[in-house]
Formats: structure tokens, C-alpha cells, sequence
């Protein structure tokens, strides 16, 4: 018998090849059953759901304007988190206990809720020296969906910060290092690859919170797959709905299974 | 009574975590050039004496002299790094930092906290690594040595900011048997060489060789205090004549 | 600075939609928190007989739902569920409605999404069990599985609680997104409120300060339990 000697692993992976196959059988049985129509209606739309323009190009909107939100955030949320975290674990508790504030309420808030408060709190313009600074839907999106990321991101921070072992803080002290010191030559180089599989896993999180950026009013892919809906018949509905459910799975689940191989890898390195 | 040659003087200090009074009133004096071994039953405070000797922990009470330095009155870090500068410290748990080299571990305090030129400071750190017999491991990482070898790396680390003393906190409790004699036999060595050291220790064997006088401690205090060879052959307090029986 | 006007609190009637919104925002909180607690603990439990098929199977159930947005899923269920056959025809007017209504479209895919993220929480409390304790327990002879009950299920339990904590909250939050599909819960009602007095500014920020307010209570509660579960000294390092 072949079967009884497969290994678990080897048995799962033909299940889920198997499951994959049984999609595609389906895909191919149901367009042959009247769904190729929808399916074409889905190919000749999947331009502008990618790139919010008919042609595929210039690119004003989509799945990509989702990817450059998510990489633009992510830049924002990693600089305001690194310092929010190295604020929440300050000596002084003047500095401490306001950044544990902060930190706290932005990661109690729902994504949603602060992005709707974002555009209605930051004004489209500021002026500053005579500078007008505008601030675009995209821009507000961006801030946004940083905040809470950013706070998350703090927590990240302190999470390997501290669980680097205590032993270490009292080896290093007792070589007479200051604070400063130990954070720069023991503690946060070894955080800093702990910090990794946790930074990916959050930005895989940001990526799938884009989908909220429709309500700021960007030509994002959800906003450009209700407009294009509205065009449709009921019956593509679910065509179009599985493709951009799949889109952003396709885009997400390698972030998370790469983060997570690292995360082992940093596992064994404890010490 | 004072020591004018003391090296260290400890005088009546106390300390407590919550209700639990850990210290109640230590007494120590080493003269330089001692080794003293400390031991005792677990619990009785061994290893937090060694932590007040240099500021790790705040003494409640008391005072604590190490050469020039007053311990109780140094309240900032800041303060008490010129006092760690002297006083160099062994862990248990070897305290390695795992992202750098065996050499590197050895090297680094010395040139980022002492400012030493790197060069000397190499030449210094490969030397000791050959005085513990672990120069073939210089480039090894701390995650690729034995307990006993790391143990050894952490030695030549504290030696190479080239300490007045050296606190040994039950340095060989977290090793299998075989390794623990090549520890004994560096920190022996080093005793030989005339270095002041410490130790917390529950080898009753080494701390009859090698020590200039034995200080057992049972609830926070140092119940006994004499040379090994009276300690062990006639020790005067009951406390430690159970806890001897036990053990020996 | 902030020129903020509250003065439309005093307002009977939204006041009323303030509180109709919260308690509709408990209502999904809760039932989909249950659900995905049990979804989780299910999964789990599922996963630990090692059977292959039933893992992929749960496997593909984690993965598709952790990584798209719970907006679009719920999305999918709103429009999609009900043309894909799930409507009933109204008896009184002959006219086809969907089966479910929004907010129990809500519940489910909320319930969904949270219950995959728990599985992932339990699984790995399961696996990080010291393998010290699973050694004991063979020694002593426990079968395989009076040790997962007795003794693993418990620990992994109690493992599993701050994680546990995380997606319960981040389900909380994520209700507010149900107003996307017409659910009238608290963020729906606000921006009703909105549409009528304009306050749009000072609306988001009392609507921003509930949900902060009540997800601190949940955590709260929550960091409460994980005390109460607690084992004596256990997870603390020995001095």
C-alpha cells in the first residue's frame, strides 16, 4: 500500500494539493456551465481593479494603490513606532507614562474608526510659514492606517527588548556599560532580529487593513470594485468578490508563512 | 574594628524584598589578595551580598567600602560605573552576550566602556582565552560552547577589564561534573596569582583549598566566619555543623 | 485650537442611537467572541489527532481567512450569500429576500475570521507545552489521552490566554466595520448622527473615545481572568 507509508506531512500536502485541484475542477466545470460569461466579465475588469485605469496603465488607483498605501504607512509607523516604543520603556516616567498613553489608546482604537477620525480631524491644507502643505484622501489614508500600526509596532519593540534575559542587563552592567550603551552594544542587536518575523506579520496586517482605505474616497480596489459592480449583473458579484479576496490573499499568505519560518529561526537562538 | 588593608569592608547591612528580609545584617571584611568563599544553604543570601558589593542591588542599611569607593552613597548608574570598572563580576548562568564571539565577548567591554586601544585590547583577550585554554575557540559563539566553556569565556571576559576583584556567583552550580573541574582549576589559578576574589560556591572541597577563610550564612547573616581549616575541623556554631553533616 | 461643540448630546434622540449603537455593538462583540472562542478551541482540539485531511482542511479555513480583509469577507457574505441561493420568499408580499439579515451576516463572518485567528492561538499554546511536561505526563503512565485533558489541555489553556486576549480586542474593533453592511451598531449610528447635525468632527472623536473605552474594559477583564487562571510562580523566573 502507497498510502500507509506516506509521512503525515507528506499526506497533508497531497490533501491540499487535492483541495487546490478540486478549486480548479470546479472553476472549469462551473465555466462550462454558464460561468465563463461572468469569468469574462472579471478579465475584462481586471485592469482596472489592479490599476484603476481600463488599460493597465498609467497606474491612479487598484490593488497597487493598496500596496503603495500599505508600503507607505509602514514607512510612517515604523519611525513613529520605534520611538514610541523607546519612549514606553524611558526611565522617566515623564516620558514613559505619556507615550503608555498614547500607545494604549491607539491600540484600542478600531482601524476604521481612526481612519474615519483622520479625515475629518487633519484639514486639507496646513499652513506653515507661509507654506501650504495639502493633505490629500491619500495622505490622510496613509496617517491613518499608521497610527495604529505604529502602536503596534512600540509593542513589538518592547516585546523583544524585553525578553532579552535579565542576565544579560547585569552581565553588561557589571562591565561597567551605561543605559545608553547596553541598549546600543547588547540588547538591541540582538531585539533587532526578534523584532523581524513581528514587523513582517504587521505588515502583512496593514496590507489587509487597506481595504478600510474606501472610506477616505481613493480610487482604491475596493471603491474601483464598487463602482464597477454597480455595472454588473448579481450573478458576477461572487466572480468578482472571489478575485479580489484572492488578489489580496496572494499578496499576504507568503508575507505570513516567510515571517513565520523566521520566527522559528529566531526561536532557536534563545538562549 | 577597621582594616586599613582592607579591600572591601562591610558593615551591618540589611536588605529586603517586600516582607522578606533577605540580609540582616552582613559583616564582611577581605583583605587584598584573600579569596573568601561564601556558603551556605539556598535562600540564606549568599548571592545578594555579592550583588550589593557592587551595586547590582541598593543595600536598605548599612554600609559597603570597596577600595575607594562607598557603595550605599552611589545612587546613580552613572555613579557606580567607575566602581565596576574595579569590581568585575561571574554569573551563574555565564551571561554571555550570544551575538558575539567568544573573543568578541572578551574584547568588547574594555574598548566600549574602558576606551582601550583595540590592538592592546586583542592582544590581551586572545592571551587570556590561552590562560583558560579556549584560544582555539576565539571565533567560536557562545550558543557553540559547553556550559564549562562558556563558563570560562565569562572569566576571561571579567579579567580582561583587568578587575581588583572578582565575584564568583556560584559559578559552577550549572555545570555537569566533568566541566566543572577545568572552571575550578582556572579560578584557582587565579587565587594563586594573588587576585582578590569572592565566591559563592557549594564546592566545600575547593572552598577548603583555595580559600583564606570560609563565611557561612543561614536567615541573613553570617552565622560563622574563620579560616578553612578551623571551619571545617571545628566549626563553633550548630548551624553550621548541621549543614556541614549534610553536605560533606 | 479645537473649536468643539457638544451641545447636540443633549439631544434625546441621539442619544437613544448612542445606546442603541453600543448595545448592538455588545451584541456582535459578544456572540461572535463565543463563537470564535469555540471555533478556536474546536480547531485546536481537531488539530492535535493528527488526522491530514481534517488539518489541510483547517489549515486552507486559517490561512484564507487571516490573510484577506474581514471587510471584504463581510462583504462577500452581505451580497454574495444571498444570491448564491440562501433567500426565502416573503410569504406576505411574494417578493424574494435574503435569508440572513446583515448583522447576522456580521456575526458569522466575524465569527469566522476571529475563530481562525484562535485556532492559530490554541494550536500554538499546544505546541509551545514544555516538553518536560509531556515527558512527566508519559512517565506516569497517563494514557494519551487522559494526559491531553488532565494535564495539556489546561496548561495550553492558560498559555493561550494572552493571545487569546489580542484577537478577542482586535474582534471587537473590527465590529465597527459592519457598518459598511448596514448593521446598526455604534459606528453605523454615528455616522447618522453626523449626516444630521454635521458634527463630524466632534462625533468621531466621542465615537473614537467609546470604542477605546470599551476595549480597555475587555482587556481589562480579560488581563483579570489570566491573573485568576494563573498558576502560582509559574512563568516567573526562580530568585
Amino acid at each position: 500500500m502507497m498510502t500507509a507509508q506516506l509521512s503525515y506531512d507528506a499526506k497533508k500536502k497531497s490533501v491540499l494539493f487535492l483541495l487546490a485541484a478540486a478549486v480548479v475542477v470546479w472553476i472549469i466545470v462551473d465555466a462550462a456551465t454558464g460561468g465563463d460569461e461572468h469569468w469574462a466579465r472579471v478579465g475584462v475588469r481586471l485592469p482596472l481593479l489592479l490599476t484603476g485605469s481600463g488599460d493597465g496603465w498609467p497606474v491612479t488607483g487598484g490593488f497597487i494603490l493598496n500596496v503603495l498605501l500599505s508600503i507607505a504607512s509602514m514607512a510612517v509607523a515604523t519611525a513613529l513606532g520605534t520611538i514610541m516604543g523607546i519612549a514606553t520603556l524611558a526611565q522617566r516616567a515623564v516620558i514613559r507614562l505619556p507615550a503608555f498613553l498614547v500607545m494604549n489608546f491607539l491600540r484600542n482604537s478600531p482601524w476604521l474608526v481612526l481612519l474615519f477620525a483622520m479625515l475629518y480631524i487633519i484639514p486639507y491644507e496646513i499652513r506653515v510659514f507661509g507654506m501650504v502643505i495639502p493633505f490629500p484622501p491619500f495622505m490622510k489614508a496613509v496617517i491613518g492606517l499608521a497610527l495604529p500600526t505604529a502602536a503596534n509596532f512600540s509593542e513589538v519593540i518592547r516585546g523583544a527588548v524585553q525578553s532579552i534575559h535579565s542576565g544579560q542587563w547585569e552581565a553588561a552592567r557589571s562591565l561597567g556599560y551605561s543605559t545608553r550603551q547596553i541598549y546600543m552594544h547588547v540588547i538591541l542587536p540582538q531585539a533587532f532580529r526578534r523584532m523581524i518575523p513581528g514587523w513582517m506579520n504587521l505588515y502583512a496586517l496593514l496590507m489587509i487593513a487597506t481595504a478600510l482605505a474606501t472610506v477616505t474616497g481613493i480610487q482604491d480596489v475596493l471603491t474601483i470594485l464598487n463602482t464597477s459592480l454597480a455595472m454588473e449583473s448579481e450573478r458576477a458579484l461572487v466572480y468578482f468578490y472571489l478575485t479580489v479576496l484572492f488578489m489580496f490573499f496572494a499578496y499576504c499568505y507568503p508575507i505570513a508563512v516567510f515571517a513565520r519560518r523566521l520566527e522559528r529561526a529566531v526561536k532557536g537562538d534563545n538562549i | 574594628m577597621t582594616h586599613p588593608e582592607a579591600l572591601i569592608e562591610i558593615k551591618d547591612i540589611h536588605k529586603s524584598f517586600g516582607k522578606f528580609n533577605v540580609l540582616n545584617g552582613i559583616d564582611l571584611t577581605v583583605r587584598k589578595g584573600e579569596a573568601v568563599c561564601i556558603i551556605g544553604p539556598s535562600g540564606s543570601g549568599k548571592s545578594t551580598i555579592l550583588r550589593c558589593m557592587n551595586g547590582l542591588m541598593p543595600i536598605d542599611r548599612g554600609t559597603i567600602r570597596v577600595g575607594q569607593h562607598q557603595v550605599h552613597s552611589l545612587k546613580t548608574e552613572k555613579a557606580m560605573r567607575p566602581l565596576r570598572h574595579q569590581v568585575a563580576m561571574v554569573f551563574q548562568q555565564y551571561n554571555l552576550f550570544p551575538h558575539k564571539t567568544a573573543l568578541e565577548n572578551v574584547m568588547m567591554a574594555p574598548i566600549q566602556v574602558l576606551g582601550h586601544d583595540r590592538a592592546e585590547v586583542e592582544d590581551r583577550a586572545r592571551k587570556l582565552l590561552d590562560k583558560v585554554r579556549l584560544g582555539h575557540k576565539a571565533d567560536s559563539y557562545p550558543g557553540q560552547l559547553s556550559g564549562g566553556q562558556q563558563q570560562r569565556v565569562a572569566i576571561a571576559r571579567a579579567l580582561a577589564m583587568q578587575p581588583d576583584v572578582i565575584l564568583f556567583d556560584e559559578v559552577t552550580a550549572a555545570l555537569d561534573p566533568e566541566t566543572v573541574k577545568d572552571v575550578l582549576f582556572n579560578i584557582r589559578e587565579l587565587v594563586e596569582e594573588g587576585l582578590t576574589c569572592v565566591l559563592v560556591t557549594h564546592e566545600m572541597g575547593f572552598a577548603r583549598e583555595v580559600s583564606h577563610h570560609v563565611c557561612f550564612t543561614d536567615h541573613g547573616k553570617i552565622v560563622e566566619d574563620a579560616p578553612p581549616a578551623e571551619f571545617f575541623a571545628n566549626p563553633r556554631d550548630p548551624r553550621t555543623r548541621e549543614f556541614l553533616g549534610q553536605v560533606l | 485650537m479645537l473649536d468643539l461643540d457638544y451641545s447636540w448630546l443633549a439631544d434625546p434622540a441621539y442619544q437613544s442611537w448612542l445606546v442603541v449603537g453600543v448595545i448592538n455593538t455588545l451584541k456582535l462583540a459578544a456572540i461572535s467572541s463565543i463563537a470564535a472562542t469555540l471555533i478556536g478551541m474546536l480547531g485546536a482540539l481537531a488539530l492535535t489527532l493528527r488526522i491530514a485531511w481534517l488539518d489541510a482542511l483547517i489549515e486552507l479555513f486559517v490561512e484564507v481567512f487571516r490573510n484577506t480583509p474581514p471587510l471584504l469577507q463581510m462583504l462577500f457574505a452581505y451580497f454574495t450569500l444571498s444570491t448564491l441561493g440562501l433567500q426565502v420568499t416573503d410569504p406576505d408580499t411574494g417578493l424574494s429576500m435574503p435569508l440572513l439579515s446583515a448583522f447576522a451576516c456580521a456575526a458569522i463572518s466575524l465569527s469566522l475570521f476571529g475563530g481562525a485567528l484562535a485556532i492559530e492561538a490554541f494550536r500554538s499554546g499546544i505546541e509551545t507545552m514544555p516538553r518536560a511536561i509531556i515527558e512527566a505526563g508519559q512517565a506516569l503512565g497517563y494514557s494519551r489521552w487522559a494526559r491531553f485533558w488532565r494535564i495539556e489541555a489546561p496548561i495550553a489553556t492558560r498559555i493561550s490566554l494572552p493571545a487569546l486576549t489580542n484577537i478577542l480586542s482586535n474582534l471587537f474593533k473590527t465590529t465597527s466595520q459592519a457598518s459598511v453592511i448596514t448593521v446598526p451598531e455604534l459606528m453605523y449610528y454615528a455616522g447618522q448622527i453626523y449626516n444630521d447635525n454635521f458634527r463630524t468632527m466632534e462625533v468621531m472623536i466621542l465615537v473614537l473615545v467609546i470604542y477605546v473605552t470599551l476595549v480597555s474594559i475587555l482587556t481589562y477583564l480579560m488581563a483579570r481572568l489570566e491573573r485568576w487562571m494563573a498558576f502560582p510562580g509559574y512563568g516567573k523566573a526562580a530568585s
